[in-house]
């Protein structure tokens, strides 16, 4: 079997956001919308810090779909549309999507955006990827762990971008691979645990 | 086929529409089309999707020359990543690149040359044809040079803006091209002198810092604003080296270093002396290290301080002419006499007070001990707030070693007493034997980095074309009088290389012309008379737009696009406005004309290096002979008249810093009466979402940022403020207006904003209302001249409207 | 024009003008209501699981009749079954309202996921939908033996009642990722709320036949009824209780979320429900004296139906607020103005407020309600 994941590494992540936009291009991604995006966590201000001055911390969590092994996304999805692929990549078939959104109150993770309106585009095109299906408004989005680039042997855009190589990508189910010896390495945690969801994407700290 | 159908659906025609209706024009400009108007007729061609890629480099402001494979597909920009690069180093995109698959399409873009009809400041233009504008600058300039004199008429380039190919057109005009930076050398100013430096970069490279036991951060946001240099960091610090980082806010760097020091803005200075002081009283320093390569056991006069030496024949370096060199004398303990330093077998005393043809000397480290007595780890402490135990563990730290200084152009570098910590810095390294060798060094790393430099080829101007030397930086000029009558600026350099907006904006107003050449409709566009638009960096008419050198490579700006809009790329710009003038045949016939002449080069480096190589490699070839990616070791012999480390500065005895000596900052001082007032220390600095104002109009870098000013929460209560309001930010000098929000990060006693967004973005309000332009008289002795202290600012924040 | 004309004309003009906005919804997006990625469902869905509750009073009085031979209320059967009916049809039209890609809407039955409680939901639905229609036939069937028949129907009539009620608890009590939601008990909780609402708002529709002369009730079943209802606000509450205590004994993470309802931006609707929507009406109905006075025993009726609603407020948008991970910038909006300009498009924590195209959608179907029930009454209902 293949697990494809990431692995992140939250030291070097800076929280410069190159993966939000990079993403953002490649998917098309529409205006008020990203898959993946960067929160500094626990403060109400980008760039806040926990504590008291100056006894401060700070953690950038670059945060997309979790690629969950027991995804609730797809557990609840009345019409398949959101599905486990082959490779382990949790991802959505458009023309199967309702538009229900069980899937988004399932999401533990708020990774997943839903085109409310008919996607609006700035730059009055479509960018990024010509692979990437476009979307209509009515469907349900989110990180694809860049299938269209993984399917042909290519990183996604934002492991492909990160300006400090924090992000690993690669097979769990490979015991050799970057990803697998680099979590084995770092021990590192998943996500929301408790919740049972088995996410893919891991988080360390070298 | 499936997906390719369904791409075209995605953009019809009515996709356009909607997009033309949202998109506003440029206030003022009712001539402007939208940028959706503009894109729409493009799409009549409803072809097959077809996609080419092509070469470029990038964010040459950062310095981080990204190097760029782009997408086009239907004639648009579509995605932006790296080159593909077996050099990992140099396998880099930023959020800022990406943000330019909108950011060129965007609102903020020119879109035609437009020549005001209103009040200056008013922003009321009309569009008028790129000819008229050729034609006005043309009479313009001649006007005014030939009314007050060539030098009458000042032509200055932004890195955005004037970019790609060298600019002729003031040495052609023989106008002013711009004098001293009057930023980012302050450090520099006065850390250069004691290792014979040209510039105020570091010798070696960021790639050395595996080899630092302890580098120290000061004033270096370097995983912001250098972001492409964030591996090497990181990669250092997996190699064992300690961070030290020096910031008075808790910046994104000081967050993932291993230790951070939140010093009080200004005070930098203080915590080096401090440290020099800890680290003599302490013996860390290598006797033998002081006597070989530095200038300590060199004889001053005990009275005057005057370096003691004899004088020698020498040819001057630069003019070949003949010159006489001092060779400083040292004390040989064993002949007990005075000698000159180079004298073989001599045994030179670090130490002692001698008496030398009748006068009193003594050894410049003798003198350093005195002049170090009051600068106590508990001066320090209260000068700077950091802990003594601190900075004694810190400075031992360093002295041990391999240790690296690394300085960026921020925080003190933009307050009056900058070459003080620059000097404090040289002074630190070269007590402690932290410069020369591998893992050691001082300097700015953070950008640019590359040990290797190509001598490129130039177009050849006719005999005696040259620009006219400029008397005064920018940030003179729009204080003090002076001969410039019209200005022509490529990128919006009055909003940003001068503080205090309302002697600028004077100053432009008493110009009899003033045009701006720019990509984006920057907030200076509404005082000038003529605004020409400028191709971004994916932009050009011919198939090459600009050949550099940098990070060790030769870069190569292939088309991406054709000009958007009516933009002319800054080489057409002039080229026309030289045509205007009867003088276009000076100029290349084009873009590859020009790239070749730059590309003939005698430099072995660049050997083979051609525009079809360039085109072969996909526009980067890596300069020949440059493999290992540490160069040279820096070593001991230096550029300094005694080819040692020279730390004591004799030229600057009558300013009272031969040794670095402690000086408050020109106005955050703690016991400054104005505080009383005024009481925030306010610092802009460079965020990773702005190249100085560039990127303030990217649609998607403001979905992630927007332009606000940060206090601590514990300032906002006692002014009855809270997060989000309105504020407006204000001093003796005026004020601006923008959002509040409160952030644990920010020191109490200081407000931090990020530099230069646009005046749209701040109600019409600049930043550069409030900070300081009060030079520092030392400054003209110095190398680079003074510098704006930008951050030596102190203001007071209310409620908007109150 | 009799009154009832003007009825009938009021209310299809607002539901025309529903249909109307709800085309405009269809053509613009669920944009043009108020939610977004942080709050991704609202008025509508409070409204599905609102009426559900209520359709449930009537069945479940109606089959008890059968089913446990308690013969007086075998008299109230009929417009218990038909208030029944309206309602599940209105809580269909809100799941189907609520639809980003109604046109899509087929991919449930061409490829269903038998996981996915919706999909549950959609089957007892139409399970329950299918039996209100054979019992009204049967009740109102002249054929012989339809009685009969009707006491068969009941007995399935009443599990599919009660479990139709638990998969509408299900679609959000089995949800791990919210907290305020993930709870074992929140299944019989929407029974017994389904029950208080649902003959609540059957002790409502009574009094309104009653007054319009279009059906009678003897007063000593309208206060055996108001007994009843007495008895599911007790269990409700209890219920409730159970839970509270549950969220706040540990003082942990429930407990944020309790402090959440207590004290955040729906806790009015919380208060309202345990003042209103339970104590005051448990106080008045507790009572036999009380449960002889109509007025009384409407207005706490009235207060219970208000008090359920308020309580599907409180319960669905209150796991919304806090997001699992928080941090700034946030979570992205989609909405419109997130799509418009620059640092809109965060949002710290959910937020919604109901735009006026959902409004008037919901009161258009509530208009389509009414009118439904009034014409199911005046041809079903044994003409006096």
């Amino acid at each position: 079997m293949t697990k494809l994941a990431i692995a992140i590494d939250l030291h070097r992540c800076i929280g410069c956001n190159t993966c939000a936009l990079a993403c953002k291009m490649q998917n098309n991604v529409p205006d008020g919308m990203l898959w993946n995006r960067v929160l500094t966590e626990n403060c109400d201000i980008y760039d806040g810090a926990e504590g008291i001055y100056p006894n401060l911390t700070r953690t950038y969590l670059p945060l997309a779909c979790q690629h969950c092994e027991n995804a609730a996304c797809q557990r609840v999805c009345p019409t398949g549309a959101t599905y486990k692929d082959d490779k382990g990549r949790i991802e959505i078939d458009y023309d199967k999507c309702i538009g229900c959104r069980m899937c988004m109150a399932a999401c533990p993770y708020n990774a997943r955006v839903f085109n409310w309106n008919e996607p609006v585009r700035s730059t009055g095109f479509n960018y990024g990827d010509a692979r990437v299906p476009v979307r209509h408004k009515g469907v349900m989005e989110k990180c694809t762990l860049c299938k269209e680039r993984t399917d042909a042997g290519e990183e996604p855009r934002c492991v492909q971008c990160c300006p400090t190589d924090a992000r690993i990508f690669g097979d769990l189910d490979d015991p050799n691979s970057e990803i697998s010896v680099a979590i084995r390495e770092h021990g590192g945690y998943v996500l929301l645990e408790e919740k049972g969801t088995k996410p893919q994407v891991h988080y360390f700290e070298s | 086929m499936a997906q390719a159908n369904e791409w075209h659906r995605g953009i019809s025609r009515r996709g356009f529409l909607k997009g033309a209706a949202g998109v506003a024009g440029l206030a003022g400009v009712g001539a402007m089309a939208t940028t959706g108007e503009w894109l729409a007729p493009a799409q009549a061609d409803e072809g097959a999707a077809s996609e080419r890629t092509a070469f470029t480099y990038h964010n040459e402001h950062c310095l981080c020359n990204c190097m760029l494979k782009c997408t086009v597909r239907d004639g648009r920009l579509s995605v932006i990543e790296p080159r593909p690069n077996e050099d990992n180093r140099f396998h880099n995109v930023c959020l800022k690149g990406i943000s330019e698959i909108q950011h060129i399409y965007g609102d903020a873009r020119l879109q035609s040359p437009m020549k005001r009809v209103g009040e200056r400041g008013s922003g009321e233009f009309e569009a008028i044809a790129w000819d008229e504008a050729f034609q006005m600058i043309a009479d313009e300039f001649k006007k005014c040079q030939d009314s007050y004199g060539k030098d009458s008429l000042w032509i200055q380039y932004s890195t955005e803006a004037s970019q790609r190919f060298t600019p002729l057109l003031a040495p052609l005009l023989g106008a002013q091209a711009g004098g001293m930076n009057g930023y980012d050398m302050g450090q520099g100013n006065g850390q250069g002198q004691a290792f014979g430096w040209d510039g105020m970069f570091a010798k070696n490279t960021i790639w050395e810092w595996p080899q630092a036991k302890t580098v120290l951060l000061v004033n270096c946001n370097m995983l912001e604003t250098g972001m492409m240099w964030s591996r090497a960091f990181f990669d250092a610090q997996k190699a064992g080296t300690k961070m030290i980082c020096f910031d008075p806010r808790f910046s994104a760097t000081a967050s993932k270093s291993d230790e951070w020091v939140n010093l009080k803005p200004g005070t930098d200075p203080a915590m080096f002396l401090a440290f020099a002081k800890h680290i003599v009283d302490n013996e860390l320093y290598s006797v033998d290290h002081l006597l070989a390569h530095t200038s300590f056991p060199f004889l001053i006069d005990a009275q005057t301080g005057e370096v003691l030496g004899e004088m020698r024949d020498s040819v001057d370096a630069t003019t070949g002419e003949p010159t006489q060199v001092k060779a400083p004398y040292v004390w040989d303990e064993e002949a007990g006499r005075a000698v000159p330093f180079d004298t073989e077998g001599v045994h030179a005393a670090l130490e002692g007070s001698f008496e030398v043809d009748g006068r009193a000397c003594v050894t410049e480290f003798t003198r350093l001990k005195e002049d170090l007595a009051e600068y106590t780890l508990e001066w320090a402490e209260g000068v700077t707030g950091v802990a003594a135990d601190t900075i004694a563990r810190i400075a031992e730290e360093y002295a041990e070693g391999p240790s690296v200084i690394c300085n960026g152009v921020g925080g003190v570098d933009k307050i009056g007493n900058n070459d003080v910590a620059g000097h404090a810095y040289a002074l630190c390294a070269s007590l402690t034997d932290n410069y020369g060798k591998r893992g050691t060094g001082c300097g700015i790393y953070a950008y640019h980095v590359t040990p290797y430099n190509a001598m490129m080829g130039a177009w050849p101007l006719p005999e005696g074309a040259g620009a006219a030397p400029s008397p005064m930086g920018f940030y003179d000029m729009v204080q003090k009088a002076d001969n410039v009558h019209a200005a022509m600026f490529f990128g919006d350099i009055p909003t940003q290389k001068a503080a205090n907006w309302a002697k600028t904006r004077e100053w432009l107003e008493s110009l009899d012309f003033v045009c701006v050449a720019d990509i984006y409709q920057s907030s200076v566009c509404d005082y000038v008379d003529l605004v020409l638009p400028v191709c971004s960096k994916f932009e050009c008419q011919d198939e090459v737009g600009g050949v550099k050198n940098a990070n060790g490579y030769i870069l190569q700006n292939q088309k991406i696009l054709d000009p958007l809009f009516e933009a002319k790329s800054d080489f057409y710009i002039e080229k026309g406005i030289a045509d205007a003038m009867g003088m276009g045949n000076l100029y290349p016939e084009n873009g590859e004309e020009f790239a070749r002449a730059l590309l003939t080069s005698e430099d072995p480096q660049m050997a083979g290096i051609t525009l079809e190589k360039l085109f072969e490699e996909d526009g980067a070839v890596k300069l020949v002979g440059t493999e290992d990616p540490l160069g040279p070791e820096v070593g001991y012999e230096l550029a300094t008249p005694s080819g040692r480390q020279e730390p004591y500065y004799e030229n600057m005895i009558e300013w009272g810093q031969a040794f670095p000596q402690w000086e408050e900052p020109n106005e955050i001082y703690a016991d400054n009466p104005l505080r009383d007032k005024y009481p925030l220390a306010f610092t802009q600095s460079r965020s990773r979402f702005r190249v100085h104002s560039t990127y303030s109009g990217a649609a998607w870098i403001q979905q992630l940022y927007e332009p606000h000013i940060e206090l601590n929460p514990v300032e906002a209560s006692s002014r009855g403020l809270a997060d989000g309001d309105q504020v407006e930010v204000f001093n003796d000098r005026g004020s601006f207006t923008t959002k509040l929000r409160l952030n644990e990060a920010i020191q109490p006693g200081t407000a931090y904003m990020a530099e230069s967004t646009y005046a749209s973005q701040l109600g019409g309000t600049l930043m550069q209302s409030v900070s300081n332009d009060q030079l520092n008289e030392r400054g003209y002795a110095l190398p680079y001249g003074p510098m704006i202290p930008f951050n030596d600012t102190l203001i007071e924040i209310k409620k908007a409207g109150e | 024009m009799s009154k009832a004309k003007i009825a009938y004309g009021v209310l299809g003009v607002v539901t025309l003008i529903g249909i109307a906005t709800w085309i405009y919804q269809l053509m613009g997006g669920l944009g043009v209501t108020g939610m977004n990625n942080s709050n991704s469902w609202g008025l509508y869905i409070i409204c599905f699981m609102f009426m559900v509750g209520l359709s449930a009073g009537g069945l479940i009085v109606a089959s008890s009749a059968s089913v446990f031979h308690v013969t007086e209320y075998k008299k109230v059967a009929l417009p218990a079954v038909i208030l029944s009916t309206v309602c599940i049809c209105m809580a269909g039209m809100f799941v189907l309202i609520d639809l980003g890609g109604i046109q899509r809407v087929w991919r449930i039955i061409t490829g269903p996921n038998p996981a996915s409680p919706l999909f549950w939901d959609i089957c007892i639905i139409t399970c329950y939908l299918i039996i209100n229609i054979v019992y009204l036939y049967f009740m109102t069937s002249k054929k012989p033996g339809a009685q009969d028949k009707v006491a068969i129907v009941s007995r399935f009539a009443l599990p599919v009642a009660i479990l139709v009620h638990s998969v509408t608890a299900w679609i959000f009590g089995l949800q791990i990722a919210k907290e305020g939601w993930y709870s074992a008990i929140m299944a019989p909780i929407f029974v017994a709320s389904a029950m208080d609402s649902g003959l609540a708002m059957l002790l409502i529709a009574l009094a309104a036949l009653r007054r319009a002369g279009v059906f009678e009730v003897e007063q000593k079943l309208f206060s055996s009824l108001a007994g009843l209802l007495a008895t599911c606000i007790a269990v409700d509450a209890y219920f409730i209780g159970c839970e509270v205590l549950t969220m706040a004994y540990p003082g942990a993470e429930g407990a944020q979320t309790l402090a959440l309802m207590t004290s955040g931006p729906t806790a009015p609707f919380f208060w309202f429900e345990i003042v209103c929507g339970l104590a005051i009406p448990f106080c008045i109905l507790v009572f036999s004296r009380n449960r002889q006075k109509t007025g009384l025993v409407l207005f706490a009726s009235a207060l219970v139906v208000l008090g359920v609603f308020c309580k599907r407020c409180w319960l669905l948008l209150t796991s919304f607020f806090e997001p699992n991970i928080s941090g700034a910038n946030g979570i992205t909006l989609g909405t419109q103005a997130a799509q418009q300009s620059g640092a809109n498009i965060w949002t710290l924590t959910g937020t919604y407020a109901p735009t006026w195209p959902e409004i008037v959608i919901v009161i258009a179907v509530f208009a389509l309600g009414v009118l439904a029930f009034m014409v199911m009454c005046s041809k079903l209902l044994p003409k006096r």
